[in-house]
């Protein structure tokens, strides 16, 4: 049977798609409150979601909470909080199996909503601020996990050369915050931050199951016709401006291998001819910088591109021997001019689309994939469908291909190190 | 030719199980509806694997460490090309990984399946070393082995199994040291090849868009006839003890990380998966969310929400496993040790139980949602020696009292240990 796909207003604040396909065992709602990413209150919004996704007003603590979704056959409760660009999104995400799988036929689902709708409308708060105790494990948790980010050293590379590569801009800083921001975070300022979701935020509820289920529907409109907010009007792509010199940034951490982050940043408007190119550049097993980076020159492990097409940057992230760096990086420089320069086959450019295909025709068999591509249509106002998408990526050329290499400038090199005479060597520059 | 169809009558699910004549077992999972197709060709060869013989010989061959992640690597380049640009014609996403009991080659894709089993079917069957390609292969898997280590919670995992282990090989890097693989040569890799990479030590899996039919066409048209080279494998003898009760290792941490273990008797087939599922049920029952324990322990600030817990078993291998971080994790171990003397008095409760236990089912359902987590149950379910349904049955059957019997089994203080990393 083929996948339904409904989408409806709810008012002007809340959308609600309802997607079927028959083959899923399981139900799947997430909720995404969607604001302008702010430094100031990003933090806060962090430690409201993470509140807002462990207990309400029946469930006081995440104990109790954890044990009354083991009793629904580990239905999964959970809140996350990420960017899309210079935006916020906070996802609360329910789910369970479908009932017909339960031990005794009862309804899983309804108990599921009903904890919910109580996380968003009734959470464990009181006298406009959370619960004091759990506000403060949250916040332990939130800080710890902030120290926790230099334990995986590829991701925290990543995380540091953004600050330099989006400097000045809202995606600049981590949504976490620091340790000192979250430090002064107050229990009131959580629930401010939680009522202004509610009130303020764009709100996209996506629901996937087995089978068509109105009550879902019908629970979510009741529901959210409390709230009548006026939410700001978000800009999901919001082009990253390519520094007028290149920026080179590094820092030292106790490593074994330096780590290499490097971005590229362009004004072209061809978004699938960008995306095509970055595959070739370095997103398939036979990617100018697997083949050649990692293959041929044997430098390193992993080397690959991944194209944000909200900020129109590519980043390429690799772990190398100290001694390798600037080989390293003039290797990548050098295989994103080969592009720019043509120096592909017709081969390689339909082998990427091909892998693009599959890659796009695999979103139907999650639920979390389904949601994920109809969210990103509507933020970036192109809700075509998979099948839609893969024509247009067979549309691009080779000239398209070519034009959207020659369109990226790069904007910044970060290296973090072992090696300290990186930095006494006086190699810092950035400049906007 | 042998086939049969194994039913699920809970979910409805079934599966083809085929003995090819080729000497290959094959397993198809057709999955209604789905676009992606996950293949996985498996040998039962890991990085335990360091010590085997095959009948007529003698003395057993002792290999270097990290050997069977190495040849894993090495597969994928053939005589005259590498098989990768062989994916690239037909869109599928391949790769191929090697854990301490098994190196699986594998690829997805949601369309041209069958040209894909080809190319698979095919580059396993068909070794290519030489000097110069083992040469190259050394600086690539040099940086594997230093971005490995440069993960705390990969060192603290592997520290702890030192702590545990005597002489188990699941002690070493899968992917070996830098100086081990330094060892190998085109030589040893055709030894291993020919000993671990023969059709009945070895299983192909498919799951989701997929034809039975089709497969075992294409099976036997790829597969070359095998004999059964009576592969014997030994481990070292392992003492019921620990090397030593406690780790610490400097690193860049945000916050100590630690893994507490409490190492146990293993056990193989379906009485191997009932002591795993029923520790799995012992260990939640301890340190779940919903336990008294890690209230309290997250109420006095000793763990986080990056808290959990984990059965670690296998071939000659039983470990209960709880990590996380902690500014003191040596206070950790003395509660979770204090829980557990307290639960064996005192009864586990029977509500936590059947909740644990019902969470549990609800993630065994959900795990046949998604191809590549059929495929993935299938191909472990096959080497375990049970069948990909048998979890969920032993869940159904499971009572209280095996429960707080394997509470008295598995978690004996004196058989656990600490590793640690800090700052």
């Amino acid at each position: 049977m083929p996948i339904e796909i409904k989408r409806e207003e709810l008012s002007a604040q809340t959308a609600f798609t309802k997607i079927t396909d028959s083959k899923f065992k399981t139900d799947t709602i997430k909720i995404k409150f969607i604001t302008k990413l702010r430094r100031d209150d990003a933090p806060k919004n962090t430690m409201a979601a993470i509140l807002m996704g462990s207990t309400n007003k029946n469930y006081k603590t995440y104990s109790e909470m954890t044990d009354k979704l083991n009793s629904l056959y580990g239905a999964v409760l959970s809140s996350d909080v990420t960017r899309v660009g210079d935006c916020q999104v906070i996802t609360l995400t329910a789910g369970t199996i479908s009932s017909r799988f339960s031990f005794n036929g009862e309804d899983i689902l309804e108990s599921l909503l009903d904890i919910l709708t109580d996380c968003i409308f009734s959470p464990n708060a009181d006298n406009e601020k959370f619960d004091d105790i759990e506000f403060e494990l949250k916040r332990r948790d939130l800080i710890e996990t902030i120290e926790a980010e230099i334990n995986n050293k590829r991701g925290y590379a990543i995380q540091k050369a953004q600050e330099y590569i989006f400097e000045g801009e809202p995606c600049a800083c981590s949504q976490y915050g620091t340790v000192e921001e979250v430090e002064k975070i107050t229990s009131h300022d959580a629930y401010k931050a939680y009522k202004n979701i509610i009130n303020n935020s764009r709100i996209e509820i996506y629901y996937v199951s087995a089978q068509e289920n109105e009550k879902v529907r019908n629970r979510f409109k009741k529901a959210f016709s409390k709230i009548n907010g006026k939410p700001e009007t978000l800009d999901f792509i919001t082009p990253s401006p390519l520094k007028k010199q290149l920026c080179k940034k590094s820092d030292t951490v106790d490593v074994l291998q330096a780590k290499v982050v490097m971005a590229y940043k362009s004004e072209s408007k061809d978004t699938d001819g960008c995306r095509i190119m970055c595959q070739m550049l370095g997103g398939t097993t036979f990617s100018k910088l697997f083949t050649n980076v990692r293959e041929k020159l044997s430098l390193c492990y992993f080397c690959g591109s991944v194209f944000i097409i909200s900020k129109n940057t590519i980043i390429i992230d690799s772990g190398v021997e100290d001694e390798n760096i600037e080989k390293l990086i003039a290797e990548c420089d050098k295989q994103l001019i080969s592009l720019a320069q043509g120096d592909f086959t017709q081969e390689e450019l339909a082998n990427t689309k091909l892998a693009v295909k599959n890659s796009i025709k695999s979103v139907a068999d999650t639920p979390s994939s389904l949601i994920s591509w109809y969210f990103n249509g509507w933020c970036f106002g192109n809700m075509r469908t998979p099948e839609q998408c893969i024509e247009d990526m067979n549309n691009v050329t080779r000239e398209r291909v070519i034009s959207a290499a020659k369109s990226f400038g790069q904007d910044t090199v970060y290296v973090m190190t072992n090696d300290n005479k990186k930095e006494e060597a006086g190699e810092e520059n950035c400049e906007q | 030719m042998n086939s049969k169809k194994i039913r699920n009558e809970i979910t409805g699910d079934e599966y083809v199980y085929i003995k090819h004549p080729s000497g290959l077992d094959i397993l198809v999972w057709e999955m209604d509806g789905f676009s992606t197709t996950e293949a996985l060709f498996g040998t039962k060869y890991g990085s335990i694997n360091t010590r085997f013989r095959q009948k007529g010989e003698k003395e057993f061959t002792v290999v270097p460490e990290g050997i069977a992640h190495f040849l894993e690597h090495k597969l994928f380049e053939n005589e005259d090309c590498d098989v990768f640009d062989l994916y690239a014609k037909t869109g599928a996403s391949a790769n191929a990984y090697t854990s301490f009991d098994k190196t699986c080659y594998l690829f997805s894709c949601s369309e041209n399946y069958k040209e894909s089993l080809k190319i698979l079917l095919s580059f396993v069957q068909s070794p290519y070393f030489t000097q110069e390609t083992v040469l190259k292969e050394q600086g690539i898997i040099g940086q594997e082995i230093k971005m490995c280590n440069d993960n705390p919670n990969w060192r603290v995992f592997y520290d702890l199994l030192k702590c545990l282990y005597h002489n188990h090989p699941v002690k070493i890097d899968i992917a070996g040291t830098v100086e081990s693989i330094a060892q190998i040569d085109a030589d040893l890799l055709y030894k291993c090849y020919n000993t671990f990479y023969n059709l009945n030590n070895m299983v192909l899996v498919v799951a989701g868009n997929v034809k039975a039919d089709e497969v075992i066409q294409i099976a036997d048209r790829r597969l070359k006839k095998a004999q059964d080279v009576q592969l014997e494998v030994t481990f070292p003898d392992e003492p019921d003890t620990v090397v030593k009760k406690e780790s610490v290792t400097k690193m860049t941490v945000g916050l100590p990380i630690f893994n507490i273990g409490y190492k146990s008797t293993p056990l193989s087939g379906y009485e191997g998966l009932k002591a795993e599922m029923e520790s799995c049920i012992a260990v939640s029952v301890i340190a779940d969310p919903s336990s008294v324990l890690y209230k309290s322990l997250m109420e006095d600030g000793l763990i986080n929400t990056s808290f959990s817990t984990e059965v670690f078993t296998g071939p000659g291998y039983f470990t209960i496993i709880f990590g996380g971080e902690s500014r003191n994790p040596r206070e950790v171990l003395r509660r979770i040790n204090e829980e557990i003397d307290r639960l064996r008095i005192e009864g586990i409760s029977s509500e936590l139980f059947e909740n644990i236990r019902r969470s549990t089912y609800g993630a065994a359902i959900r795990e046949l949602n998604n191809t590549e987590a059929v495929a993935n149950l299938m191909i472990n379910s096959y080497f375990d020696s049970v069948s990909p349904f048998d979890s969920i049955q032993v869940l159904k059957q499971m009572t209280f009292e095996d429960v707080q019997k394997c509470l008295m089994d598995r978690f004996d203080p004196d058989k656990a240990a600490v590793s640690i990393i800090e700052a």
